[in-house]
């Protein structure tokens, strides 16, 4: 239950109201939050899953869409192994904001950051964006792609688990992303998050 | 050392064993004690010894005896009990526990391979057999000089006798004594078979006594002789034979025995699986084996107690495990609601205490503890663990404290993942414990980022439950004061003041503090009650964090709160804003009073950032009135606000940097020209800086006027003095008042007064550098304090404050060389008022009499009697004639007849050729006062052609100052040939000439200059600018370069 091999950070961002908050409840634990209120600030939470049978620790940042607390929500992202960019499929400007997002992910976060793509709330009727401009948007800007739906807990586990099947073949790599010095202010000897947390722990 | 030690192990056994056989059997308790008395000796020695690098090993070593031990007193113990009634099997039993020591002894030595350790323990043993034998006893059984216990007749006898027997005599079913019962037995003996609390020779099963003995004696052979060798192969072999043994015997209870000595053996061997001789694996194998065989017997209870076994061998027997796990195991009740079991925590922490080094471990081990309880949801384990861990951090020494930090953070991080806000809250608490203590070894590694980042979420909670919502955000804040606390102090650990920790925590506190209904006033210190409160406690912490924060850091602080602000529009009703900014500085304030000892170095080096900070400021300021607020007085306050924090900020730094700052602060004044468009917002900002500049200007202390006044600062000063609205001007001169004063003359020259000799001035001789910074820049001060006289928009406030700095610069700058310019300024202050036509009589009036004011004061401070007594004269004649040409300056002088007008009293006017002739006869060169030297020209013409320069441009900008220039313009042309023309007769010119040259235009003079002004007029209104500056530029050049160049900056500039 400890000997976790693996620790990584996953943050959610999208406009307010895309079910961010619902994707990781669901995900961590297995719930459905009918009414959800809006996310102050952030959230957090964990989740233990095993990848090859090795233990991979999934370190869940759920931040708030809205507007005003971006300038907290923003400094998470600089410690995140992997952004998940929500957007709900039945809402047009949720998407439309994702260039957005993305200038505001180009700015703050790593660039060797995992990005996905996320259209959620699939269940919904009313269908705006359909999947393949999704698709094509998330292929421009290089980054995975997957439509779930919270509420009924379709392709919920899959994204996280390809999420960290993913970042732990770049940690076995070698290629996970190094945070020091890159970003962080010039004085050397910034001991931001990465690096060390997701050595192999015994 | 190592002998040393060895020594000391031996020294405690052989004391022992020698006291064993002076002292009864019954004395074993204190032997005991004597045994831990020694033992603690060696621990302090231990300790003592603490830096070499082989002491712990040969402490867990230490362990493993010391567990010996207590084994083998068990053992003494129940060989006591049967003593007399068996003494076969004692002996055997005996031999067989000093061979375990043999055997121990030897996995010592493979331990540690040098040592030479010598267990006296067996001879000794021997030896009180022999001692025993010889004592007298009564059995009970038998009546034989032995106790019933190791009567052999007794235990020859069946079961069931032996139990009638004790029934019938009344024994104690566990020691087999008759003088109490079972129930009152304070022998802690148990039944070798099954571990039951009644005597070994009444197990109920049907064997036969002896068959005990034998059994034991045979496997005790075959286990000692593999313990005393104690080889790996041996050990599997010995398994093999007990195997063998359990597999072979048919008998339930013959196999029961069987593995009753497999687990003692195991027992024994354990210390073999701890130098790695032997698996556990394979030790369980056998005891599988066992357990197997016992199943296929089919004997339910014999199961039962296997199981027990089997529990007791396969990890969890205390007896098994290192001392300190043992120990902590210990600390934690059967049910969690009991809380943590006191006195074992006690016995813990002693430990910890005495054998630091096992520290490390007790914390690893019990954050697997408490992280397998947390997995468990056995919450209840889990905050005892974590009040362990407390108790542990707080009583260890701190030097010995980082590895076992290293666990307890893993442990608080643990437990904040955890999403019960209880655990959450937990974790926050022990860590603001962890927080509080010092520690002075620093370490490198640590890293606080994820606490940073869960302390903030945690600020950020919306759990649905209210109180729950509170304490979990009270909880974060105070975690993040705990990351405060504990970075802030230690330069080598992580730098919280990096943007990316900063961006977490100061919107988390802000966003707390903003959740408060009411801002309260902001200085009182926080009251004990109100840190219940999320948001009284957010202050708290914003308070500590700006107040640890240097002056680098501060911006760091800044710069998220101005974008929290900008976020979460908090600007438009500022009160919030203003609170804070009311907080920051407040705190700023505090560590000032910190900062006043370590001055000078530090302070340089701080000075890039200094002005960065200034920057900030300065911005803000120029927002919020750039924010057309509605609430006027929110802004103001608001504005007030910075502005003292400016002047705070400027109070401790160092002259030089004052100075640096008021520049920096000047440049920022948007220049009056640029303004005249006129809007408001400008005019309120330049005023503000204006204010700001005054308030660091106050802090400055003014030594050397060169200094004070570097040329660029002063040209700007003065370029704005000449420019600026009514209230900026009297700002202006309060800020060269609080830089010209050295001497707090300030106040006693504030309004004029001819009465000089009862202000009780300070005077000083001027010192060479002052003069020569006069003589520099002295001729640009006074042309534009003459400037600020001549504008039609002065106030009285505006006169009595330029009044202020000239008598400032009379008394500080007054000596030999400078009482010319003075006088000359003076005079020619008294001749403008008599002929510039733009001024209003109460302003003519004004001017008579700051110039008489000044006059007087001129002489006072110079010690010229004679001038004294000629202005003295002046004043009589006008105290009878004019009173109002005296101070005090009044608002308005209506009720004035014409013929009390200023110009048409020209004989109460100061007379430039009669000064010349006192000063003369004080002995001063009057050359420049009287002679035509093209200074004295330029210095009395000057001021005219400046104001005509002035004038043209306020014309070129269609300002309302075109009806001056005319005027100023007429004036010049006048009044320049008529001091030439009294120059030019020399001393012998009479009172009358100067009236005639003073008494004004004539009426066809004035028509002449109507028309002059006329055309002038149109010129400038229609002709292009450059043509302008064409017309303009030979004329200023002539004679006022500078003076061109002051008041046209962007015709040069720009």
């Amino acid at each position: 239950m400890e000997d976790y091999k693996f620790l990584f950070k996953v943050v959610l961002v999208g406009n307010a109201g895309v079910g961010k908050t619902c994707l990781v409840r669901r995900f961590t634990q297995g719930l459905f939050p009918p009414g959800q209120g809006a996310t102050i600030g952030v959230d957090f939470m964990i989740k233990t899953v095993e990848v090859d049978g090795e233990k991979v620790k999934l370190q869940i940042w759920d931040t708030a869409g809205q507007e005003r607390f971006r300038s907290i929500t923003q400094s998470y992202y600089r410690s995140a192994h992997a952004l998940i960019l929500v957007y709900d499929i039945s809402c047009q400007p949720t998407f439309d904001c994702l260039p957005d997002w993305l200038r505001e992910i180009e700015e703050y976060a790593n660039n060797k950051v995992l990005r996905i793509l996320v259209g959620n709330k699939t269940d919904r009727e009313d269908r705006e964006i359909p999947r393949h401009i999704g698709e094509d948007f998330a292929q421009r800007h290089s980054m995975y792609f997957l439509e779930t739906s919270a509420k009924e807990a379709e392709n919920v586990e899959r994204l996280f688990m390809e999420i960290a099947v993913e970042l732990m073949e770049q940690a076995k790599c070698k290629e996970l992303p190094k945070y020091d010095g890159s970003l962080g202010p010039i004085n050397g000897k910034t001991t931001s998050v990465g690096d060390g947390s997701c050595c192999l722990r015994s | 050392m190592l002998k040393a030690k060895s020594n000391f192990k031996k020294s405690p056994r052989e004391r022992l064993t020698i006291a064993y056989v002076e002292t009864r059997l019954d004395n074993l308790e204190q032997q005991w004690t004597l045994f831990s008395d020694t033992h603690t000796k060696i621990i302090s020695q231990v300790k003592r010894s603490d830096l070499y690098s082989s002491n712990y090993h040969k402490n867990a070593i230490y362990d493993d005896v010391e567990e010996l031990y207590v084994d083998y007193k068990t053992d003494l113990k129940e060989m006591l009990s049967k003593l007399n009634s068996n003494t076969q099997s004692v002996v055997v039993s005996n031999q067989s526990s000093s061979t375990r020591f043999k055997g121990l002894e030897h996995l010592d030595k493979e331990d540690s391979r040098h040592k030479q350790l010598k267990h006296p323990q067996p001879k000794g043993t021997q030896s009180f057999h022999v001692v025993k034998e010889k004592r007298l006893l009564l059995c009970t059984f038998c009546s034989a000089d032995h106790k019933i216990t190791s009567c052999p007749k007794f235990s020859k006898e069946s079961n069931e006798a032996r139990r009638k027997f004790a029934l019938e005599n009344n024994l104690c079913f566990i020691c087999l004594l008759n003088n109490h019962s079972a129930k009152n037995c304070k022998n802690t003996l148990k039944c070798q078979v099954c571990k039951h609390r009644h005597h070994s020779l009444l197990h109920p099963v049907g064997a036969s006594g002896s068959n005990i003995g034998e059994d034991r004696s045979t496997v005790h052979k075959e286990l000692s002789s593999v313990a005393s060798t104690s080889a790996k192969d041996d050990i599997k072999n010995c398994i093999a034979v007990v195997t063998a043994q359990a597999e072979g015997s048919s008998k339930p209870m013959r196999m029961l025995r069987v593995t009753a000595y497999c687990r003692r053996f195991l027992k024994v061997n354990s210390q073999g699986v701890r130098s790695k001789h032997l698996t556990k694996q394979e030790l369980d194998e056998a005891l599988e084996i066992c357990i197997k065989k016992s199943q296929e017997e089919g004997f339910a209870k014999e199961l039962e107690e296997l199981r027990k076994n089997e529990i007791c061998c396969c990890g969890c027997c205390s007896a098994l495990r290192p001392r300190y796990k043992r120990l902590v195991d210990n600390i934690f009740p059967a049910i969690p609601q009991d809380g943590l079991v006191k006195t074992n925590m006690e016995k813990l922490t002693f430990y910890s205490l005495s054998s630091p080094e096992k520290l490390d471990r007790i914390g690893e081990y019990l954050f697997q503890k408490a992280s397998r309880d947390i997995y468990r949801r056995r919450h209840g384990f889990v905050i005892i663990a974590m009040e362990a861990m407390d108790q542990l951090l707080v009583a260890c020494h701190s030097q010995t404290l980082n590895l076992f930090v290293e666990s307890f953070l893993k442990m608080v991080q643990k437990l904040l993942e955890s999403t019960d806000p209880q655990l959450q809250i937990l974790a926050t608490q022990s860590f603001v414990r962890f927080a509080n203590i010092e520690e002075d070894t620093p370490s490198y590694h640590r890293r606080y980022d994820f606490f940073v980042s869960k302390f903030s979420a945690m600020c950020h909670s919306n759990h649905i439950d209210k109180p729950t919502r509170d304490s979990i955000r009270l909880a974060g804040i105070q975690g993040l004061q705990g990351v405060i606390r504990k970075t802030v102090s230690d330069d080598l650990v992580e730098n919280i003041w990096e943007a990316q920790h900063m961006d977490k925590i100061v919107p988390s506190l802000l966003y707390n503090m903003q959740t408060a209904e009411k801002y309260d006033t902001v200085l009182c210190m926080e009251g004990g009650a109100g840190e219940e409160q999320p948001a009284r406690l957010a202050e708290a912490c914003l308070r500590e964090l700006v107040g640890r924060a240097s002056f680098g850091h501060i911006r760091s602080v800044l710069r998220p709160v101005l974008t929290h602000f900008d976020r979460h529009e908090l600007w438009i009703p500022n009160d919030f804003a203003v609170h804070t900014f009311k907080i920051i500085m407040f705190s700023i304030q505090i560590i000032q009073e910190f900062r006043r000892f370590p001055a000078g170095a530090v302070l340089v080096q701080r000075g890039p950032s200094v002005l960065e900070i200034i920057n900030n400021l300065l911005t803000n300021l120029r927002a919020s009135v750039a924010r057309d607020s509605e609430k006027e007085t929110d802004e103001k306050l608001y504005q007030e606000a910075l502005i003292n924090a400016l002047g705070e900020f400027a109070d401790h730094l160092p002259d030089f940097q004052k100075i640096d700052i008021m520049m920096f602060i000047i440049n920022k004044v948007p220049s009056s020209q640029r303004a005249n468009k006129g809007t408001k917002a400008d005019a309120m900002l330049q005023s503000i800086l204006l204010k700001s500049l005054l308030k660091v200007g106050t802090t400055y202390r003014t030594v050397e006027l060169s200094k004070a006044f570097p040329a660029a600062f002063l040209e700007a000063l003065l370029r704005l003095a000449g420019g600026a609205g009514g209230r900026a001007r009297a700002t202006l001169q309060r800020i060269l008042h609080t830089l010209l004063d050295r001497r707090d003359n300030a106040t006693r020259v504030a309004a004029p007064t001819v009465e000089v000799c009862e202000l009780g001035l300070i005077v000083e001789k001027c010192s060479r550098q002052d003069l020569i910074f006069f003589s520099k820049h002295g001729y640009a001060l006074f042309s534009s304090l003459y400037e600020g006289l001549q504008l039609e928009s002065n106030t009285m406030e505006n006169v009595e404050a330029i009044y202020t700095t000239l008598a400032l610069i009379c008394i500080e700058l007054a000596s030999e060389e400078t009482v010319c310019d003075i006088m000359q300024l003076i005079l020619a202050i008294q001749q403008s008022s008599l002929s510039n036509p733009v001024l209003s009589v109460a302003q003519q009036c004004q001017l008579q009499a700051i110039s008489i004011s000044l006059a007087a004061l001129l002489p006072h401070v110079m010690m010229l009697t004679r001038l004294t007594d000629y202005i003295n004269k002046i004043i009589a004649a006008r105290r009878e004639e004019a009173p109002h040409l005296l101070p005090p300056l009044q608002e308005d002088y209506d009720d004035l007849p014409p013929a009390k007008m200023p110009n048409k009293l020209p004989y109460l006017m100061m007379d430039q050729m009669a000064l010349c002739d006192l000063l003369k006869s004080h002995g001063i060169d009057v050359t420049r006062l009287s002679s035509t030297s093209p200074y004295t020209a330029g210095n009395v013409a000057l001021p005219h052609r400046h104001s005509w320069v002035e004038a043209g441009a306020a014309q070129g900008r269609d300002s309302l100052a075109e009806i001056t220039a005319p005027g100023t313009e007429l004036d010049s042309a006048n009044s320049s040939p008529g001091v030439q023309r009294a120059n030019g007769v020399a001393s012998c010119v009479s009172l009358e000439a100067l009236r005639r040259a003073a008494g004004g235009p004539s009426a066809a003079e004035r028509r002449d200059a109507e028309r002059r002004r006329a055309t002038l007029n149109n010129a400038f209104r229609t002709a292009p600018f450059d043509h302008l500056l064409h017309i303009t530029q030979p004329k200023s050049y002539s004679g006022a370069v500078p003076a061109y160049t002051k008041y046209f900056p962007e015709l040069f500039l720009y």
